[in-house]
């Protein structure tokens, strides 16, 4: 038995691939983060999102792959309404990572290739139209493709659990949204199944088809080459009348784009320190938006952590976690070397401060009494914002930022502070 | 190119020809194939290959976002139906 | 010879407008006449460049009805500079052809209308020669400025790939497509030039590099460029460099390798990108609509896509053929390592001194002549404008001298980078040359 995978997760950005549109945020409404880049209107051209390939290259790495140092993109054309220009921005022969693999207890899964596409737009089948919305069009994308090497069930099942935690690190949680497009061939011919959505469906599709492919050599039966897709429904796969499309394909070098130099991104530190952390650590012991924010992309932090012995690591986490839930933003690297010595696992703001030896700048920290009074001055000047109050997000955290900003206090303490406020002005 | 190589072209183009328009861009395109096979006899195989006609340096985009179009822009050449694309049939 | 724009304060537009309306019936110099009021120096811009609120079709029907929401980069800057656009310029539909007719109602020329304009900026070229102290925003992919420039006596240039942004320019080839400038007078060019030049974050193609003037004084003629040339033309061209000779040119002749496949390597990038760049066009979400959306999406865009004209048609069949698998390595790779071979040996030659050569290797031929050749014979007058064109060099055509009432035009090439030399020429041959026009609007 055989099986390869051509796995899709989405990146960890704020905006799309090609364009500033929210690549996640505000999608309620369809097509309300659209321009004319992932329209794909004519006169419009891409720019490439720098943090997509910096992730790009350090999930290439998290899979052991080889970094393409001069890595490129291709188009892919192909017809179908979701899909806006004609074709699709992606890579092939310069793709970003090659040649990696994984490891499961001695068995060595290699990985093909990591490559940056665009996702295509959503698209709503009705019975006489289809209905689009552009907002998924051009999200960042990598597909990781691997070579046939799964050769079982438990074996694809192992797979997906270390991509997991591989790509956990790396700020892509495979829960939320996974597509991929299966191969599995148990005798001489090829069976494709398309657009696999979710890790549960993914395994029921292969424990399926192999049932099906079984059945088809007891029987002393062919089993045709073809593409298949799998219903969730029924849980079966079923043929696609869809024809072979791979013929026409005609990949080109994406003119609108030129080369990009992996080797001077910053991410080469991010490559060590997730590393580090996949080393250290596997399973679910931080939190996500550490991971991403306060340790992958935040330098200063990465070669903090990365200067810490193994046995340190854990701890420099969450002392990086205390820091910023604190609002201390200018410590040293003595700083850090002499905090991560301290007992700090369940250490009050106060106390911090004082082995730190900063009480003097955060601890001007004003008494509870005259930050009301500033607050209240705050709101007097500015009935709308007293008005929107704590129902309005926006409203909520242009006030927290002011009151952490002039009293040095936590963002929770601020946003209790001005809930109590506002409660009793509005109360009066 | 045999017939039915052609009429694959045509549909991997999504190009579809009348008879008369057929019978007449089939011998363009075999008149600019030979055209183009001047090509053939040229031996390049050391020299690199220009994608632009000059060194394109790369340039990136911060993860910012910008101010959105309005609604109104979006569908301004379109047809919609409650703020979707209206598409043709699956 | 110094001239200014054609502006306008607030009176006197609708008056020109209403002229020009008048001409254009005749010449179809224009896709679109804008008639609201125009305050500041009038430009025309060609109909495959966005401009905010107006048309764009690119001459194509199945663009019919798109109007953009946002500038082109050129414009944008040009506005902001105090410009304003009068229309869209008539074109080769998406710039496919070099004689201006693949438009419905396809341009004539300002001196006779029963010849051809050249293209594809064929509306530029017309809209240049009629108004008065014009500039017109044009583009070149393999030509499309010095072959209409030079049947309609104006000046076309085509900067540096990469030195003006394409945000905002209606695809044909990426990799080729330059836009550039038709006027007749230096001042005006220059002038456009330096407000438009300058890297762009939305165009990732787009340079910011300091162009620069170093004018050399060697004048190098390709001798095996000049084989498929015109006899009486050559005569005229010898004509041309005893006259810069005696301006103190000095005359150098000259080969290079390569050059006779230059066309064909040009056609196959072209044309294989051409085919990526034209599949966005499926009848839906802009320009014209198929409406029966019962319709299977492949029977959908096939429908749609029948709106393309011929040559649009042939050439996307090609690409497409160029680009399938099997033969990639054959046609596309080859093309790219002769754009390098020539990029190389051209070089070396525009170190020491301009390339000059007649603009096209024919006169201004009638539109009865051309309407029914065929693609190869019509593809092939592309030989002198092809070569600065696929290796992104910045080249000129001029006009110097005018047969039967008729204008002819050559062709200066400089090195990349070097733009500005070709104005300081051009400057030069101004001192005491007179353009030449029926007559004009303003």
């Amino acid at each position: 038995m055989k099986i390869g995978l051509e796995v899709h997760v989405a990146l960890p950005t704020k905006t799309k691939l090609f364009c500033s549109d929210l690549a996640y945020e505000n999608q309620e409404e369809p097509n309300s983060n659209v321009c004319p880049v992932c329209l794909g209107l004519p006169g419009a051209k891409p720019v490439l999102n720098k943090k997509a390939l910096e992730i790009s290259v350090s999930i290439s790495k998290a899979l052991n792959c080889e970094i393409t140092e001069k890595t490129w993109f291709v188009r892919k054309v192909y017809f179908y309404p979701d899909l806006p220009k004609g074709y699709q921005i992606t890579q092939l022969d310069g793709a970003v990572g090659i040649k990696g693999y994984v490891d499961l207890n001695g068995k060595r899964i290699r990985i093909r290739r990591v490559q940056i596409e665009e996702d295509p737009a959503r698209i709503i089948h009705e019975k006489d139209y289809s209905l689009i919305d552009f907002n998924r069009s051009g999200v960042p994308l990598n597909e990781i493709v691997t070579e046939p090497d799964i050769t079982s069930l438990e074996e694809l099942k192992n797979f997906i659990e270390e991509l997991r935690s591989i790509l956990y690190y790396q700020g892509v949680n495979i829960n939320q949204e996974l597509k991929t497009d299966l191969n599995i061939s148990l005798a001489e011919n090829r069976v494709e199944i398309k657009n696999v959505t979710g890790v549960r469906n993914l395994i029921a599709a292969a424990e399926y088809e192999i049932k099906r492919q079984t059945a088809l050599i007891n029987e002393g039966k062919k089993i045709n080459k073809e593409t298949r897709s799998y219903k969730e429904d029924s849980n079966e796969t079923v043929s696609s009348r869809e024809k072979e499309t791979e013929e026409e394909y005609g990949f080109t070098f994406e003119p609108d784009l030129t080369f990009y130099d992996t080797t001077k991104l910053e991410i080469q530190k991010a490559i060590i320190a997730s590393v580090v952390a996949k080393e250290l650590a596997y399973k679910n012991e931080y939190r996500e938006k550490t991971i991403r924010e306060l340790i992958l992309f935040n330098k200063k932090n990465l070669l903090l952590l990365t200067s810490l012995s193994k046995e340190e690591f854990k701890k420099g986490v969450s002392l990086i976690e205390k820091f910023a839930s604190f609002g201390i933003e200018d410590y040293s690297e003595e700083d850090f070397k002499k905090m991560i010595k301290q007992d700090i696992s369940s250490i009050e703001k106060g106390e911090f401060l004082r082995l730190l030896g900063k009480t003097s700048k955060y601890e001007e920290k004003a008494d509870e009494k005259e930050i009301e009074k500033g607050i209240i001055e705050m709101l007097s000047q500015d009935k709308n914002l007293l008005k929107r109050g704590i129902t309005d997000g926006k409203a909520m955290s242009f006030m927290i930022g002011k009151v952490k900003e002039k009293y040095h206090v936590t963002g929770k303490e601020a946003a209790d502070i001005i809930k109590k406020v506002i409660k009793s002005m509005l109360n009066n | 190119m045999e017939k039915y190589e052609f009429e694959r072209l045509l549909n991997s183009a999504r190009i579809e020809l009348d008879e008369v328009e057929s019978a007449s861009i089939e011998k363009d395109i075999k008149d600019i194939l030979v055209f183009f096979d001047k090509l053939k006899n040229i031996s390049l195989d050391d020299e690199e290959l220009a994608f632009h006609p000059v060194e394109i340096p790369e340039k990136l985009r911060e993860d910012n976002t910008e101010n959105k179009n309005k609604i109104e822009d979006v569908f301004y050449n379109a047809e919609n139906y409650r703020f979707y694309f209206l598409g043709p049939k699956i | 010879m110094t001239s200014s724009f054609l502006s306008f304060e607030d009176k006197g537009y609708k008056d020109f407008i209403s002229r020009l309306k008048q001409e254009n019936e005749k010449l179809n110099a224009f896709n679109f006449i804008d008639e609201n009021d125009k305050s500041g120096k009038i430009i025309s811009v060609k109909d495959n460049i966005c401009v905010k609120g107006m048309p764009a079709t690119a001459s194509s029907k199945i663009l019919q009805g798109y109007i953009p929401g946002f500038n082109a980069t050129v414009i944008e800057r040009l506005e902001k500079a105090g410009f304003s656009v009068i229309g869209k310029t008539n074109m080769d539909e998406f710039g496919f052809g070099s004689f201006g007719l693949n438009s419905e109602h396809y341009a004539r020329n300002p001196f006779n209308e029963e010849y051809i304009t050249g293209g594809s900026s064929s509306g530029s070229a017309v809209a240049t020669a009629l108004i008065k102290g014009h500039v017109s925003i044009a583009e070149s992919t393999g030509g499309s400025i010095s072959a209409p420039a030079s049947f309609c006596g104006v000046v076309g240039l085509t900067p540096t790939y990469g030195v003006i942004s394409r945000y905002g320019l209606i695809d044909y080839a990426s990799s080729l497509d330059k836009i550039g400038f038709m006027g007749k007078s230096v001042d005006n060019i220059r002038e456009v030039m330096e407000k438009t030049i300058g890297g762009d974050p939305k165009d990732t193609t787009s340079l910011s590099v300091t162009i620069s003037n170093k004018k050399p004084n060697k004048l190098y003629v390709i001798d095996n460029l000049m084989t498929g040339v015109n006899e009486v033309i050559k005569d005229r061209f010898e004509d041309l460099l005893a006259k810069l000779s005696a301006k103190g040119y000095k005359i150098e002749h000259t080969k290079i390798d390569y050059l006779e496949y230059s066309v064909p390597a040009y056609y196959i990038i072209s044309m294989s990108e051409a085919s990526t760049n034209l599949a966005k066009y499926q009848g839906f979400k802009y320009g014209f609509k198929v409406k029966d959306f019962s319709l299977n999406y492949n029977e959908f865009f096939m429908s749609a896509r029948k709106q393309f004209g011929k040559e649009a048609k042939r050439r996307v069949i090609l690409g497409t053929f160029i680009r399938s698998k099997s033969i990639t390595q054959r046609y596309y790779e080859k093309a790219l390592a002769i754009r390098h071979a020539l990029i190389a040996r051209m070089d070396k030659i525009l170190k020491e001194g301009f390339i000059i050569m007649p603009s096209m290797p024919i006169f201004t031929p009638k539109i009865s002549e051309v309407k029914d050749i065929s693609p190869v014979e019509a593809y092939s007058m592309d030989m002198l404008t092809v070569p600065p064109n696929l290796c992104g060099f910045p080249h000129m055509s001029f006009p110097y001298f005018y047969e039967k009432g008729m204008p002819i035009g050559a062709q200066i090439i400089t090195n990349h980078f070097n733009d500005y030399s070709l104005l300081d020429f051009l400057s030069e041959w101004e001192s005491d040359f007179k353009y030449k026009f029926k007559e004009e609007i303003s």
